[in-house]
């Protein structure tokens, strides 16, 4: 038991360890900064950040048990009553200890700084954050065992380094599922994680690690019936794993004269929204505003299941603003109520940068779809809205955006638009028609709408 | 004397341990010793002068070249030769071919002669018949004379070896002081050491160095007076720190026990008073 | 400097290399070609971080005293290292598949050996033995925290700035 305190108090001095966790902390609070905090994806964010902390535990485990094998020390150890297993179940003890401190000091400030900024949806999972801490327990223990089985120190990294090719290639788990140590992209739409049994199937791999670790030592009853029974439990948990049931919807509800359905634990978000489509909702009649589509949040819904700010809300308004204007999808180009949809979300998010996209269609073997085009994050899980220009696939041409622009820079243009919105918004009226009702000068476009240029 | 080696206010610290402090020294043609106790800044003041180290102050000059000078440096390298503390090996080398690649670091690019100079230095140290023999089946008094061996590769005008005699066997130890002390004759020789035997036999000259500092400079007779009335022999243990002769009488140094009788003194009881070793007066 | 080089190639530790090399191309052959990218760039990290190794120098003691000055000595394991894994990241590259110019990836594998060599030219300056060299990996890893490193041409302009990083590390110690 000393041994293991020695080794503990060394642990928790490694300054490879806490160099670990500023950097996982800085560089996960840094990106968390840029979206709307949910708790159920902060938490399983925080645990792929802490991922970095496992990969130092297990370094710093793996040079302790090595330690005995360095510099000469055999010969000098091997005269000494405490023998390799000795220092190995110090290591085993003290290493999974101070790797779940330090998972812990990465995943318990990130979870609390997004409680801090709030709103905040979604569900904190205790079981989730505590997947973290046995995550850095198993690396811990890993590093034992390789330091035990094989002699040189770079095992550490491959292994290491075939983790991170698990997250990278394979984050949702497509391959190997459960089994994984770690699976980094959560999909909401499949339904809650079975993060207590991922839990307890960690736990029981880092048993059977070490148990592993300690059979260096020689054919033991005790650690092999260990190693047994652990992978006994994990596997069979690990077999049943899979996403819980799925939460009961929860009602929609009216705001600013939209519609808003949130997700189960998202309605902290609903007043977020509204606020970001202000600018849109402040000055379109309430009889428009009703012939918006409620506002669902899900999966290829209106409103995302993520939100970055400065992002997300321009993507939202286009669809917003162009039901309000009454458009859909197709050749709008002239029209005053295109000019008047572009300018509402111009209020959102400026267009003094947006340029009327080349090809409203994706380019055949094209890498990118060109300018004019919009990537909308939809879920943690990297689902991605690409959207050709600000309407909702209604299309427009520069001319529309020059005039939009001019309608943006008149500071009396709301109360004018307001004034005339059953006119501006009917489909017959061109831009040149209402141009003295907008106030401004018509720009007018070369007649070819939605054709590529 | 006619000073090689110049050692001026030579400070070196580790964090806030001073290691060195204020060094001044000079070494000419012969072998120094230096003696210390541990972390007294030998193996830093080896290191500087070995050019492998930089000071935080003052500075060193050898044959008129100053170290701190990249160029003069290099020039200085190709005149020395060094043993470290701890040298370690390529184990999977032959002895031959350990000593060749440091005889390709110390530019010695003409192959054939190259080739001969790796044979004589391995001579010098007995290790002649060794020649093909892997460094892993080499004993550890054998890599230590291998390691000796590299040291004195192109006959270095400046040698600086750091604990060499350390694994030798009696024998081994006997030729190696041969062949310092031939070298000594014509070479600036400087070697750090707890062997109170070697620089008895070795040096003509000893510095002791103390929680980084010089304490002692002089002649090994000289540090061996240091010592005359202060050891003494008696039958009974005395008070203080003694130990037992082979002629089952008790040594000890200091103040004259009751019914002691005066014995010779030595190098080592010398350094012992002079650095005032726990239970012996300073 | 052919007489330094061959004695130089045997005295570098390639095991990391040799361990890692073979896994490399086996993985860069069997995988989907979904696969593909991802099994390049860590491919690319995973080198780096074997190549490191080869700056451990176990007489680094005894060779800081030659004339040979420590930059030609570390410069001469860079190098012979970075051959190794740049060949073997040019196999793996070949037998992954991988759609589109090898221009952006190879920007960021060498940007990725040059991090290794800096992080483990760093460490051997300070320590010794052969796990000094895991050092390397140390700022792959923070690179790739939290998110992976984005990819792309970009990483040819860290090139320039790492390799007088590198140069630094490989100055001499005194």
């Amino acid at each position: 038991m000393t041994l293991a305190v020695f080794e503990l108090r060394r642990m928790v001095r490694n300054p490879l360890i806490w160099a670990a966790v500023v950097i996982a902390v800085v560089v996960e609070g840094a990106r968390a900064s840029q979206w709307w905090p949910d708790l159920t994806f902060v938490t399983v964010r925080a645990v792929t950040a802490s991922t970095l902390v496992a990969g130092a535990v297990l370094v710093a485990a793996n040079l302790a048990a090595g330690r005995d094998r360095r510099g000469g020390l055999p010969e000098s150890l091997g005269a000494l009553p405490s023998r390799a297993p000795a220092r190995t179940r110090a290591v085993l003890l003290a290493a999974p200890l101070a790797g779940a401190l330090a998972a812990a000091a990465v995943i318990v400030p990130l979870v609390g700084y997004a409680l801090l900024r709030g709103p905040v949806a979604g569900t904190f999972d205790g079981w989730e954050a505590l997947n973290g801490v046995a995550l850095a327990a198993l690396a811990a223990t890993a590093g034992a065992a390789l330091a035990r089985w094989t002699p040189w120190p770079f095992t550490s990294l491959l292994v290491i380094f075939g983790f991170a090719f698990l997250l990278v290639a394979n984050p949702r788990g497509e391959y190997g599922g459960w089994a994984l140590p770690w699976i980094a992209t959560h999909d909401a739409t499949l339904g809650p994680r079975p993060s207590a049994a991922h839990l307890l199937y960690l736990v029981a791999v880092a048993v059977a690690v070490g148990a592993v670790a300690l059979l260096r030592h020689g054919p033991r009853p005790v650690p092999a019936a260990v190693a047994a029974v652990s992978l006994a439990v994990a596997v069979p948990v690990v077999a049943q794993a899979a996403h819980l049931p799925k939460p009961a919807p929860v009602a929609c509800r009216d705001h600013d004269g939209l519609t808003f359905c949130p997700r189960p634990g998202h309605e902290p978000w609903v007043a977020g929204w509204a606020a970001a489509l202000r600018p849109i909702t402040s000055v379109v009649p309430p009889r428009a505003l009703a012939r918006v589509p409620e506002l669902r949040q899900e999966l290829y819904g209106t409103l995302p299941l993520v939100w970055r700010p400065g992002v997300s809300e321009t993507g939202v308004a286009g669809a917003v603003a162009e039901s309000a204007a009454g458009l859909e999808p197709g050749p709008g180009c002239g029209r005053a109520r295109t000019v008047v949809a572009l300018w509402l979300t111009g209020r959102v998010a400026a267009l003094d940068h947006e340029r009327a996209p080349a090809n409203w269609s994706w380019p055949p073997g094209a890498a990118g779809p060109g300018d004019g085009w919009h990537v909308y994050p939809l879920t943690e899980s990297g689902h991605t809205a690409v959207v050709p220009g600000r309407l909702n696939g209604a299309f427009y041409d520069d001319a529309d955006l020059a005039n939009a622009r001019a309608l943006l820079r008149d500071p009396g243009a709301a109360d004018r638009v307001r004034a005339h919105w059953t006119t501006l918004t009917d489909p017959a009226t061109t831009t040149v028609d209402a141009a003295p009702l907008l106030g401004i000068e018509a720009v007018t476009g070369r007649g070819l709408c939605g054709e590529p240029r | 004397m006619e000073p090689t080696l110049t050692v001026r206010e030579l400070t070196r610290r580790f964090g806030r341990r001073t290691a060195l402090d204020r060094v001044s020294l000079e070494f000419g043609t012969g072998v120094t010793g230096l003696l210390g106790p541990n972390g007294a800044g030998k193996t830093t003041l080896i290191r500087i002068l070995a050019t492998t180290l930089a000071p935080d102050g003052g500075g060193v000059r050898a044959f008129g070249l100053d170290p701190a000078d990249r160029e003069q440096r290099r020039a200085l390298r190709r005149r020395l030769g060094y043993l470290p503390q701890n040298p370690g090996v390529y184990a999977h080398f032959t002895a031959f071919e350990l000593v060749e690649y440091v005889a390709i670091l110390k530019e010695m690019n003409d192959r054939r002669a190259r080739h001969d100079e790796v044979r004589r230095v391995l001579a010098e140290v007995d290790l002649g018949d060794r020649a093909r023999t892997k460094v892993r089946r080499l004993s550890g008094g054998m890599r230590q004379r291998l390691a000796l061996a590299q040291a004195l590769l192109g006959d270095p005008d400046l040698i600086v070896l750091d604990e060499p005699t350390v694994g030798l066997d009696p024998e081994q130890r006997m030729r190696f002081r041969a062949l310092l002390s031939r070298l000594g004759e014509s070479r600036t020789v400087l070697l750090s050491t707890h062997q109170t035997e070697d620089v008895t036999t070795l040096c003509g000259r000893v510095v002791v160095l103390k929680a980084g500092s010089v304490v002692f400079e002089g002649g090994p007779g000289e540090l061996a007076a240091r010592a005359a009335g202060r050891v003494w022999l008696t039958t009974a243990p005395p008070a203080g720190t003694y130990w037992r002769t082979p002629d089952g009488r008790y040594r000890t140094l200091g103040d004259r026990p009751p019914e002691a009788v005066p014995g010779e003194p030595g190098v080592e009881d010398g350094y012992l008073l002079l650095l005032g070793a726990e239970g012996v007066p300073a | 400097m052919r007489a330094l080089a061959l004695p130089l190639i045997r005295a570098v530790d390639w095991l990391p290399l040799a361990a890692t090399v073979p896994a490399v191309l086996v993985g860069a052959w069997l995988v989907p070609a979904e696969f593909a990218v991802a099994v390049v760039r860590l491919a690319a990290a995973l080198l780096a971080a074997a190549a490191a190794f080869t700056l451990v120098d176990a007489m680094a003691a005894t060779t800081a005293a030659t004339p040979v000055p420590r930059r030609v000595r570390q410069w001469a394991r860079t190098l012979l290292a970075a051959l190794a894994a740049g060949g073997a990241w040019t196999a793996a590259w070949w037998l992954a598949g991988v759609p589109g110019s090898p221009v952006g990836p190879a920007g960021e594998t060498v940007a990725a050996l040059l991090l290794a060599f800096a992080g483990a030219g760093w460490a051997v300056r300070r320590a010794e033995g052969r796990a000094v060299a895991l050092a390397g990996a140390a700022p792959l890893l923070a690179c790739g925290a939290g998110t992976w490193a984005p990819a792309g041409v970009g990483w040819w302009w860290a090139v320039g700035p790492l390799l007088l990083l590198v140069a630094a590390v490989h100055d001499d110690v005194t």
